[in-house]
């Protein structure tokens, strides 16, 4: 089963949510490589959200495949190949991501192999019950692609945090990937 | 030597300026989890580790980081640290 992570970072949320430059934050969250990347870098606060986004994609793909949840951003390491493209090793792991950025937000899915067909969407929420409305968005692009019954359609967690879709009470091999932050949501799907 | 109920208190400041559930910050116990219960984000969850640090003054590595994910597994690692010193 084909399986896809994602991440969105609104940028004008977290240049006041984080404080980068905070003496430790950056030893605690990148290797050395990663570091580099962020020193050699003429917008040191875009790079660390694009190898932050690219690390939260691949770590949500990695829960999904091994299980257990855990805190240690070192565990996943980035390689960027271009503007948009890089990849993030786990462990045994390998994910190929796929960034997109602009002047408000960061963007990025992880895949486990990049040719998978993957729809992803990024959209503006209300700064409240961002959550619940991600996961409206996602069902509603649902019910329209496969003419299921909207009210059928519903999201569980699984004990790992993991969304799930489910239609009446039968989980659908689809996989699913939500995120939000500030005033961004976004979804990602692979039929499967 | 401080108590573990003290860690709580301390922890609860610490935690307090990034939470985005206050229904569950209210309810903060041993088994309270950082970002499903209190909805932190992860980026500040590496501000959280940084304050335990300077608050406690103890160096969290990343293999003890690793299993931060909740207010037990915090105070855990700080007792364990504060014991080394």
């Amino acid at each position: 089963m084909e399986r896809v992570g994602n991440d969105i970072v609104d940028l004008k949320v977290a240049a006041t949510e984080s404080n980068w430059e905070r003496k430790g934050f950056l030893n605690k969250i990148f290797t050395a490589r990663e570091r580099e990347y962020i020193s050699n870098s003429n917008n040191k606060f875009n790079t660390v959200w694009r190898l932050w986004s690219m690390k939260e994609s691949a770590y949500k793909l990695y829960i999904q495949q091994n299980g257990e949840r855990f805190f240690n951003p070192k565990k996943l390491e980035c390689t960027i190949f271009s503007k948009n493209e890089g990849q993030v090793i786990v462990g045994e792991s390998w994910f190929s991501t796929s960034t997109k950025s602009n002047n408000n937000l960061i963007f990025s899915t992880a895949l486990i192999d990049k040719s998978t067909t993957v729809i992803s969407c990024d959209f503006k929420i209300n700064n409240c019950a961002q959550s619940e409305q991600t996961h409206s968005a996602i069902l509603h692009y649902i019910a329209f692609l496969t003419k299921f019954k909207l009210s059928k359609l519903t999201i569980k967690k699984s004990a790992n945090n993991v969304p799930c879709l489910y239609f009446q009470n039968e989980q659908l091999p689809w996989s699913i990937s939500l995120s939000h932050h500030g005033t961004f949501g976004a979804f990602s799907l692979i039929k499967n | 030597m401080i108590t573990n109920e003290q860690m709580i208190n301390d922890l609860s400041d610490i935690v307090k300026p990034y939470i985005q559930n206050q229904v569950a910050f209210d309810n903060l116990s041993a088994d309270t989890d950082f970002i499903n219960d209190l909805k932190i984000n992860s980026a500040n969850l590496v501000d959280v580790v940084l304050d335990i640090e300077d608050k406690f003054d103890i160096e969290i590595d990343n293999e003890s980081m690793d299993k931060m994910l909740n207010v037990k597994a915090a105070v855990e690692i700080i007792a364990t640290k504060l014991a080394k010193k």
